[in-house]
């Protein structure tokens, strides 16, 4: 019997909240907003599937809910009535060791477990921030004090002068790459990377960062094929 | 306890990020362990004025949600081994803050360090009001114009209205120029202090160092050669309890001058 709300991520349908089977439904909601709450910005943006578990959830209660997640920045994508939470975890769980594994993989072998990636067609200026499950691509440049966060690979169609962080969820598989790599800061998975603090001259050719052996990595996009 | 010290101005441009760094600076160099905050929510700066702008992971809305623990978000300096930066976030807003979280940020970090030196936003509302939450001690900065001065008035008046202990506002007159001074084209330095009827902290020249610096990342009290540099260290000695002479900006650069200073006769 599941006592509590669980969310997990998954890497095809964004998150799965899953309530719990008893208590009331005001209960239900509170603690909700709680664990949204904990969350703080890490769920924003993310699109929801909600599994009801046992209860049979009224219009007005799907209502309730989905205000909630409105209220954190979050979508409801659908309401499942109950289905079977315990597979669907175990499938969620999967789906994780999957992305988990191939992160130990060599970065050639590397293929992100195929979500949506998001496009974004203009400048990020500073103080704008996206933050996306999937990958980003960005037609425009990443200004200083920008921040572009994905779950998966980040590629910038110009000049990253901002922050980026790539397998945001743990990926260290993810990739950063951008037509000017200039980053203030690259974070890929828990690894962070900084600009030297002396200005190096820009190199004038496309580059892609990842982690090796623990440590953020630049190189050619070419350097993987002829390793 | 160390003091916490709010350094406000109202008026935007008129120096008080540049103040803040260089007063910071001035105070860790003196042997202090200091803490540079930056109240600035959405439009930061002290980070990249002082050159620590690709070491910021976590800021002050992290720590005062909960995403990141106050020893998490503590920048340490990169030249200095006493100084730190708490930087602002730059993607959220005043609003995500309120006096009450800031006061007891502010009241933690004055329990590790001895200044916590807190740069204040441009304005009086929200960010204002956030940044003086939990500050003892306030320095004014302005300018030696007519509409700055007004600012620093009105700024004061808030000051004076706050009702927790504290003592009265000091002012730093910033970016004079002794040569327009000298002709009269700028306020007098006296007649500033009669109108606002507070204590002066220092007088800081105009000094083509302080743009260079700013661009470097690397604040003018390293620079001996900077005139402002120089000023903004005599604050941070009488910030200490030291007599310090205010800086006679209007000693000429001649040569008989130079030679003066040389034996030791002028005070420069």
């Amino acid at each position: 019997m599941r006592q509590d709300i669980v969310i997990r991520g998954t890497t095809r349908t964004g998150l799965v909240i899953l309530l719990p089977e008893e208590g009331g439904f005001d209960q239900v909601c509170q603690r909700l907003r709680e664990k949204l709450a904990q969350g703080g910005r890490f769920f924003q943006g993310s699109e929801v599937t909600v599994q009801a578990g046992g209860r049979s959830l009224s219009e007005p209660e799907k209502e309730t809910i989905e205000q909630i997640l409105i209220e954190s920045n979050m979508r409801l994508r659908s309401v499942g009535a109950g289905g079977d939470p315990v597979a669907e975890g175990q499938a969620a769980l999967r789906a994780a060791e999957q992305t988990r594994r191939a992160g130990t993989l060599p970065a050639a072998a590397l293929l992100i477990e195929s979500e949506t990636a998001q496009v974004v067609t203009r400048t990020l200026r500073s103080g704008q921030s996206v933050r996306h499950q999937g990958d980003v691509i960005v037609l425009g440049d990443v200004n200083p004090g920008a921040e572009v966060v994905a779950t998966g690979h980040i590629v910038v169609m110009g000049a990253l002068r901002g922050v980026a962080h790539a397998g945001a969820a743990g990926n260290a598989a993810a990739i950063v790459a951008a037509t000017k790599l200039r980053p203030t800061q690259l974070r890929i998975a828990n690894v962070i990377g900084r600009a030297p603090d002396e200005e190096e001259p820009l190199k004038p050719v496309p580059e892609v960062a990842r982690v090796r052996d623990g440590m953020i990595v630049v190189e050619t996009p070419t350097a993987e094929t002829k390793r | 306890m160390g003091q916490v010290i709010v350094v406000t101005s109202g008026k935007g441009g008129v120096g008080k990020t540049t103040t803040t760094a260089n007063l910071g600076t001035a105070l860790a160099q003196l042997g202090n362990k200091v803490v540079l905050v930056d109240a600035d929510i959405g439009l930061r700066n002290l980070d990249v004025v002082m050159g620590l702008e690709n070491r910021i992971v976590y800021d002050l809305v992290d720590v005062i949600e909960g995403h990141a623990r106050l020893k998490q978000a503590l920048i340490k300096d990169k030249r200095i081994d006493n100084l730190w930066l708490l930087a602002a976030a730059q993607t959220r807003e005043k609003k995500d803050v309120n006096p009450k979280q800031m006061q007891e940020l502010t009241e933690q970090l004055a329990r590790e360090f001895e200044y916590v030196v807190l740069d204040c936003p441009a304005g009086i509302e929200d960010g204002f009001k956030n940044a003086i939450a939990g500050a003892q001690k306030a320095i004014i900065v302005c300018n030696p114009e007519v509409s700055s001065v007004r600012d620093a008035d009105r700024v004061i008046g808030l000051w004076d209205a706050k009702g927790e202990e504290k003592s009265p506002a000091m002012l730093i007159v910033n970016r004079v120029r002794p040569k327009m001074v000298q002709r009269g084209d700028m306020l007098e330095i006296d007649d500033m202090l009669e109108m606002l009827a507070v204590d002066l902290l220092g007088i800081v020249p105009e000094d083509e160092h302080i743009i260079v610096s700013t661009n470097r990342g690397e604040p003018a009290v390293y620079h001996r050669e900077s005139k402002a540099g120089q000023a903004y260290q005599n604050i941070a000695r009488r910030l200490m309890g030291e007599q310090v002479p205010i800086m006679d900006l209007n000693a000429d650069t001649s040569i008989w001058a130079k030679l003066k200073r040389i034996v030791g006769l002028s005070r420069g």
